[in-house]
């Protein structure tokens, strides 16, 4: 009897004890962080099948460079072109000296949008008002009411919808611009654009991972839009919203939920993308990695990764801009106008 | 099943603690500490990294012998807050650790030898932690929720002199069998949210010495003044466990300080006599 219960303590002893891979001391070997580097990646992000990536391959090409590294620059520089593979907004390495970004997804696209106009007299002017998040104001003498929404980290309450409301009540329509908006947090997304929704709809989908390997996914799971639970009742007013290709991540989810919005019409560019969430981790040497792992799908389980499509797709033109005015915006203001 | 079993230990749990409310004798030893000491973590949801740090406890322990059992059948009731500041091995972020543990127990007594007690029974817990890590984005926070039986041992020594009155004792508890909460390896707190009906079967699980292991204890030395019975002692706790390709880790050392005393509990009709 003595001798079990020695065996068995012992024994527990062992496994809450027991070695793991788990970083417990600073280590700035180059190999060690980019391997951890890699191995995270092939681990817990989302998007290998759907861009069809080798990331194999790709090891074995960063990996060589490794031999060149003398500095932490030397080897942030390799890993963040390694990341730059995945040609994904939502991918970042943070170190306590740079962070690394892709340009890709929205470098070459027009740029739809300047904010030397959109703040100019002929817009928002220097008086906007501010609710929340939301810059506003009345455009084209007083006929249509714009609102400009720059961040989706930027929160609003019912009380700033209820003053602008009041403010925009002789307006034939709204416009709302969420061009170069990057994105910020699902749930202002989402109760934004319940607004512009008679009853609870499914806007999208969602799934995670599950596992190790690149397919190994939950069942998609429904993400909805409830008029029961947003600020306002904007569903019977005519609407439309701006988009460019900077439209990423919350904004590029809220632009998938406004299309399918009754009232509303989606002009602008193609949006940028950024369908995965994002979750985190870290490396050894305590840089931080972001990477998509939660990846999002339009209401036809379509892929929104790579941006979707306005209803009308409209750029803005250099003549216009030279007479101070955007094409986009002008564009809306006749839509609303003519209907 | 994993519901089941869930609501079976909660009506368990609820139950014992009617009963001894109904059956207690009304001499309650009560003890309050404080502990200060380290704390590591590991919590694979969070990062891959352990961090460790300042850990600070505050501990409520009450007990008393059954009605009626010879003074062989002791009940334990436990509340601990746990504060903890920890870093990863860099320094170049932290996670904020706010847990705590409710706890009810019973105890038989033994008594091999004239100063000698040793206790053997069992604890149910209610334990719940919130972890918050200041770099992370979206999975920036991760809770642990569990309740779990545990095997619970005790060995008190008196040490009785003319000039000292001391006790000394060491507690040894390990979980047994329970449930606890674990999200799946990707799953986001926004999508937990969003979906936790029909996600609950999957963050649920079921546990016991396959996927949770551990080692409670406490050396405790009681000095019984004239007045009052000081404490002084350490704990530490390690747990490891594991599910959906997660795994998570929780090592404390304290050092502990407090006092310990008897109150005699009075309410109702029984106050009147």
């Amino acid at each position: 009897m003595k001798r079990t219960i020695i065996i068995a303590f012992s024994t527990l002893l062992l496994l809450v004890s027991c070695e793991d891979n788990t970083y417990k001391t600073f280590d700035a070997n180059p190999y060690t962080n980019f391997d951890a580097l890699w191995k995270t990646l092939d681990q817990k992000y989302c998007y290998f099948e759907t861009k069809n990536l080798d990331w194999d391959g790709v090891k074995t090409v960063y990996r060589a460079k490794l031999t060149h590294v003398k500095t932490a620059f030397d080897l942030f520089d390799v890993c963040a072109q390694m990341l730059d593979t995945l040609q994904d907004g939502h991918v970042n390495l943070y170190s306590s000296f740079d962070i690394s970004r892709c340009t890709g997804w929205f470098d070459n696209y027009p740029a739809n949008y300047n904010e030397n106009i959109v703040y100019g007299p002929q817009y928002l002017g220097a008086n906007y008002r501010i609710a929340g998040g939301f810059h506003y104001g009345r455009i084209n003498n007083g006929e249509i009411g714009y609102i400009r929404y720059r961040d989706f980290s930027n929160g609003f309450t019912s009380a700033n919808f209820s003053y602008m409301d009041y403010y925009f009540k002789d307006c034939k329509g709204i416009i709302i611009d969420v061009r170069n908006n990057g994105g910020g947090q699902l749930d202002y997304s989402k109760n934004f654009a319940s607004c512009f929704f008679t009853e609870k709809t499914i806007t999208g989908y969602m799934r995670h991972k599950t596992g190790f390997g690149h397919t190994d996914f939950s069942e998609m799971q429904p993400m909805y839009v409830d008029p029961a639970l947003a600020p306002i009742d904007w569903s019977k007013r005519k609407v439309v919203v701006l988009c460019n290709r900077r439209c990423y991540s919350a904004t590029n989810d809220f632009v998938t939920k406004m299309l399918q919005a009754p009232n509303v019409t989606v002009i602008g560019g193609k949006t940028g993308g950024g369908g995965g969430m994002p979750l985190s981790s870290e490396l050894p040497n305590g840089w931080m990695i972001r990477f998509s792992a939660v990846p999002m799908y339009d209401q036809n389980g379509s892929e929104i990764e790579f941006g979707v499509n306005p209803d009308i797709q409209i750029n803005t033109t250099n003549e216009d801009a030279s007479t101070g005015k955007d094409t986009i915006i002008e564009y809306a203001i006749n839509l609303l106008k003519s209907n | 099943m994993r519901h089941s079993f869930t609501i079976i230990l909660i009506i368990s749990s609820l139950w014992l603690t009617k009963l001894y409310a109904q059956t207690s004798e009304p001499f309650m030893n009560h003890t309050w500490s404080i502990g200060v000491g380290n704390m590591t973590l590991h919590d694979s949801y969070l990062s891959p990294a352990s961090y460790s740090g300042l850990n600070l406890n505050l501990n409520i322990a009450e007990s008393a012998f059954y009605k009626n059992c010879d003074e062989k059948i002791s009940w334990d009731t436990r509340l601990q807050l746990s504060y903890g500041d920890t870093y990863n091995p860099a320094k170049t972020a932290s996670i904020n650790y706010f847990g705590g543990i409710l706890g009810y127990g019973s105890h038989y007594h033994f008594q091999p030898l004239h100063n000698l007690t040793i206790m053997t029974g069992a604890f149910v817990n209610v334990e719940g932690a919130l972890k918050y890590n200041s770099r992370n984005v979206n999975n920036m926070g991760s809770g642990d929720l569990n309740t779990t039986l545990y095997a619970s041992a005790i060995m008190r020594y008196k040490v009785r002199s003319e000039r000292l009155h001391m006790n000394i004792q060491y507690e040894l508890m390990t979980p047994v069998l329970g449930c606890m909460f674990i999200p799946e390896m990707g799953h986001s707190y926004y999508e937990i949210y969003e979906n936790l009906p029909n996600d609950l079967d999957k963050v649920t699980h079921f546990s016991s010495f396959h996927n949770k292991q551990g080692i409670q204890g406490k050396f405790t030395l009681d000095f019984l003044l004239k007045n009052v019975t000081l404490r002084a002692g350490f704990s530490h706790n390690n747990q490891t466990w594991q599910g959906n390709d997660l795994n998570f880790k929780q090592s404390q050392f304290n050092i502990l300080i407090g006092a310990t005393y008897n109150i005699i509990r009075l309410g109702g009709k029984k106050a009147e006599k």
